[in-house]
């Protein structure tokens, strides 16, 4: 049994693509390939030159530290880190210090309403939280975003924001966009929607 | 090149402190688990440097036929049981004898509060010229006394033994006891303290051995009342002493020696080469001690790997984030192993503190008992074992990092 079965889809560089369908149907899955977090039995997945399928595990790697940006319904941050730290994570991966960045990120951070770069991640609002998450996500200004249900566990108003937020940001730096969501509002706001039904395009 | 090509150690300090309640646990077991090995093998072997610098003094000793063990308790450690004499001429035998450097009798049979009272010669309290008194001076008239280093008297004070031998467990104490056993008349004054020696002598008061005969009733072991102290004994029939120390002249001397007396009503032994026998004896004792620390140190390693790696698959969504926003496997690898590799090194470092602390408690306790000095501060063999159990530890601690390194993302992220 296959998980999902895409002939092809295509989205263009800097467009903002939506992903719906039903619970179950493969958007998680897709979103996953797009990422290079998984590797299709068959077929590839291409962005630009690049194919995510046939880079070695640590070419994907790499490719998804500067390539990709990754935002989660639950945010996942670290919650013992900073809001700073958190989006300075990445910097770790790579190099000993993120001291440079520091500031850089505060301003990002601020940039997207969080006022308060050295508090605890854990003890932010929700809002607060997925606002650092993306913040952690764009930092390295990727071409890719790839949001997994984004706003589905904040209420209207501030999953309202962290749409405009999201939307806002894609678009000032031309970067691609895709949304798994539910949300209609935004979904609305993407240039184009493509619709899963157990497994296959619909 | 980029030496420092990664930091793993904002995120280790984010998981320690996300499990500060189970890394605290995890430090104390191990602490534990590591002080306890620590602490014995760092007491055994103090246990076994002190009672043999005890010896060092005690190159031959001649007793009356009977237990070795008993004649080297009592002469060397001052665990004093009644022991049979020997004939007192032997003294002049041995004071006669080319093999013999020097010699001295040894007595005990009284104690003043708990201090075992012990007749022997000015010359072997000087431990033959070895030792100078740190105060005063050594005895040279019949009812002078010199102080072991803990025996808490005053030179110039003046006291009375008691026949006895049971000392005390906390020595300076009068007791109904030794007031029944006064020997009423005698009286001893103090006139010299010796420096410390870190062995079961500190806590004797040393007399002449004459004065220890004429205590007892037996003459001073001389022709004159007034002869001068000290070898030769040339009474008639000089009284009986428990044990001799013998200081042969040489290696060959002393095996010569030791066969010599080891017939015709008297026993002759190397106090080293007993001790030898007797730690051979614990030796067994102590392997079941060092197997069961061991025993023990792995057990608690094992539980602390499982604990590991449950935390470690606790934390797959956590691993995954961190892979899905650029982080290499290896960089997740180091997170994982340093978390409980920093854990362990903190318990192995707790524990050889806490072993040291445990070694001291019981070393002061039995230098209160037996008056042995021991060294028993963690030495190199411990270090080398905290090093050995953290090189375990962090060894172990691989596992739960290779889960988490080979963990795949895709499935991690759906988790929790
Ligand atoms: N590791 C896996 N092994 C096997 N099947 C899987 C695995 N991961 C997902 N699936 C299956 O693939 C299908 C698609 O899952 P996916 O998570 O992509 O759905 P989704 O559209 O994101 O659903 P939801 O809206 O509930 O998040 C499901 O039937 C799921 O059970
Ligand atoms: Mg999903």
């Amino acid at each position: 049994m296959r998980a999902l079965e895409v002939p092809e889809l295509a989205v263009p560089a800097g467009s903002l693509c939506g992903i719906a369908g039903p619970s179950g149907s493969g958007k998680t899955t897709l979103l996953h390939l797009a990422g290079g977090l998984l590797v299709p039995g068959r077929g590839s997945v291409r962005w630009g030159d690049v194919d995510l399928a046939t880079l070695t595990p640590g070419a994907r790697d790499g490719w998804r530290r500067r390539r990709a940006g990754f935002v989660f319904q639950d945010f996942c941050l670290v919650p013992e880190l900073s809001a700073r730290d958190n989006v300075l994570l990445p910097q770790w991966f790579t190099a000993w210090s993120a001291r440079g960045q520091a500031a850089a990120a505060d301003a990002l951070l601020a940039e997207l309403g969080v006022r308060t770069p050295g508090k605890r991640a854990g003890l932010l609002s929700r809002g607060e939280q997925q606002r650092v998450a993306i913040a952690r996500a764009v930092f390295a200004d990727p071409a890719i975003l790839l949001a997994d249900e984004p706003t589905a566990s904040l209420d209207a108003a501030t999953a309202a924001g962290v749409a405009d937020l999201l939307v806002a940001h894609a678009r000032s730096r031309g970067a691609t966009l895709l949304v798994v969501s539910h949300d209609p509002a935004l979904l609305d706001r993407m240039d184009r929607v493509v619709r899963l039904e157990r497994g296959q395009l619909a | 090149m980029k030496l420092l090509a990664m930091n793993p150690w904002p995120m280790v300090r984010a998981d320690l402190r996300a499990m500060r309640g189970t890394a605290a646990v995890v430090v104390l077991i191990v602490a534990l688990a590591v002080a306890i090995g620590v602490g014995i093998g760092a007491q055994e072997r103090a246990m076994r440097q002190a009672s043999a610098r005890a010896a060092d003094d005690f190159p031959l000793l001649i007793g009356a036929p009977g237990s070795q063990t008993q004649l080297v308790m009592t002469a060397v450690y001052l665990q004093i049981d009644a022991i049979p004499l020997i004939d007192g001429a032997v003294l002049n035998r041995l004071a006669a004898d080319p093999r013999v450097a020097a010699a001295a009798p040894i007595a005990f049979g009284d104690m003043v509060r708990g201090w075992p009272v012990i007749g022997t010669t000015a010359a072997f309290v000087t431990r033959w010229g070895r030792l100078a008194p740190a105060a005063g001076r050594v005895f040279d008239h019949e009812a002078e006394a010199v102080l072991g280093a803990d025996v808490a008297l005053t030179i110039g004070d003046g006291f009375t033994p008691a026949h006895g031998t049971q000392t005390h467990t906390a020595p300076g104490e009068d007791s109904a006891e030794e007031h029944a056993h006064r020997h009423e008349g005698v009286a001893y004054t103090v006139v010299g303290r010796l420096p410390r020696l870190g062995t079961p002598w500190d806590r004797a008061i040393l007399i002449p051995i004459e004065t220890v005969w004429e205590t007892h009733g037996l003459g001073n072991g001389h022709q004159a009342d007034e002869a001068p102290l000290g070898a030769p004994f040339d009474a008639r029939a000089v009284p009986g002493v428990p044990a001799v120390v013998v200081k042969p002249r040489a290696v060959a001397d002393a095996y010569a020696l030791r066969g010599a007396y080891r017939q015709g009503g008297t026993m002759a032994l190397f106090p080293a080469e007993v001790l030898v026998t007797l730690y051979r004896a614990m030796g067994d004792l102590r392997d079941v001690l060092v197997v069961a620390a061991g025993l023990n140190d792995f057990v608690v390693f094992l539980a602390v790997l499982l604990l590991a790696v449950t935390l470690a698959g606790l934390r797959r969504r956590r691993y995954a984030v961190l892979r899905a926003i650029g982080a290499p496997p290896g960089y997740v690898f180091l997170v994982a192993w340093l978390g409980v590799a920093v854990l362990i090194g903190a318990g192995c470092i707790a524990g050889l503190m806490l072993g040291a602390a445990a070694s001291l408690g019981v070393a002061s306790l039995l230098a209160g008992r037996t008056g042995l000095l021991l060294a028993s501060l963690p030495g190199w063999p411990e270090a080398a074992l905290v090093a050995m159990l953290f090189g375990l530890g962090s060894a172990m601690a691989v596992v739960p990092a290779l889960l988490a390194w080979r963990a795949p993302v895709s499935s991690g992220l759906r988790e929790g």
